[in-house]
């Protein structure tokens, strides 16, 4: 990629704090519920033995 | 017309089912949406002819801000199922919406003031549209901490009902805020009747955007409607047999 296409025009700062922040709310989404389910079902073979 | 269909995908293991299905879908396409959408919004869509580069935050801001009012009103009408049914489900599901309709509402906000920087000069202004997204995200911080602040699952659920049913009201002033007040925000762009005001090269990768955020958060809900269906059935039969079987597959996606 070219110099120019990271500067975005001189609004880099907020196009890609956009896009980071972005990043980091879809990835939450994805890795919280499926963290929490491990959680569980940790907890779910425990109190069966 | 024949209800058995709902009536058996309304029930806890049936869904369990259906989620551990679909999830995996809901989350595959939207993730191969949004590679695209945002491939097309920072590489192949044209600059602005006024607001240059930064208009390309629009990409993350629109789908961000059009699922934080979708999901509100999913949310609400779960809390309505909740209050006159008392479907276990429909708790399942309004407790599951909660916080991923309260990280979209926050990550709106946030892109709107990293856009209201450079185009109005200011990261933030008590304006009408402005205000009633941030009471939105204070609604949804709402349902999530009360619902921390029952030990009775089914309690906190019916009080969470009730609270996204009245902060409802606040979901038709959001969307009309721009059309109601002189509001330093501006119009809506494709949500409207009638053309876009946008052309095709720019709006494509914004469709895109918005399906994949819809799917993604689709994924989101059914996934921790799980979560909330398998502690609220555990010592049931089917769940000790689900965990088993889950147990048993190395890793879940």
């Amino acid at each position: 990629m070219s110099a120019e296409f990271w500067e975005m025009g001189g609004y880099a700062v907020y196009v890609w704090g956009s896009f980071a922040a972005a990043l980091i709310i879809y990835v939450w989404n994805v890795v919280a519920p499926r963290r929490r389910r491990r959680a569980i079902l940790g907890s779910l073979l425990e109190t069966d033995e | 017309m024949n209800w058995t269909w709902f009536h058996r995908l309304a029930s806890p293991p049936s869904f369990f089912r259906f989620a551990e299905r679909f999830a995996p879908w809901f989350g595959g396409l939207g993730l191969l949406l949004l590679l695209v959408a945002w491939y097309g919004g920072l590489v192949l869509a044209p600059a602005d002819y006024q607001q240059k580069d930064a208009f390309r935050i629009i990409y993350v801001h629109v789908p961000a801000a059009a699922v934080s009012l979708s999901l509100y009103i999913a949310m609400a009408v779960c809390g309505a199922i909740t209050l006159i049914w008392r479907m276990k489900l429909a708790e399942c599901v309004l407790v599951a919406i909660a916080p991923v309709g309260a990280s979209f509402t926050a990550l709106a906000l946030l892109t709107g003031m990293l856009w209201g920087k450079p185009m109005w000069g200011a990261y933030w202004v008590w304006d009408a549209r402005l205000t009633a997204e941030l009471v939105l995200l204070f609604l949804y911080l709402g349902v999530v901490g009360l619902n921390g602040a029952f030990d009775d699952p089914r309690t906190a659920a019916r009080a969470c009902g009730l609270l996204a049913i009245v902060g409802a009201v606040n979901v038709p002033i959001v969307h009309y805020s721009v059309v109601w007040w002189n509001s330093l925000h501006q119009g809506s762009t494709i949500l409207k009747f009638g053309k876009p005001n946008i052309s095709a090269s720019m709006a494509w990768p914004l469709y895109a955007g918005l399906l994949g955020t819809y799917l993604w958060c689709g994924y989101a809900v059914l996934r921790r409607a799980q979560n909330e269906l398998l502690l609220r059935e555990r010592g049931t039969r089917w769940v000790r047999e689900m965990g088993t079987e889950l147990a048993g597959t190395a890793d879940v996606c």
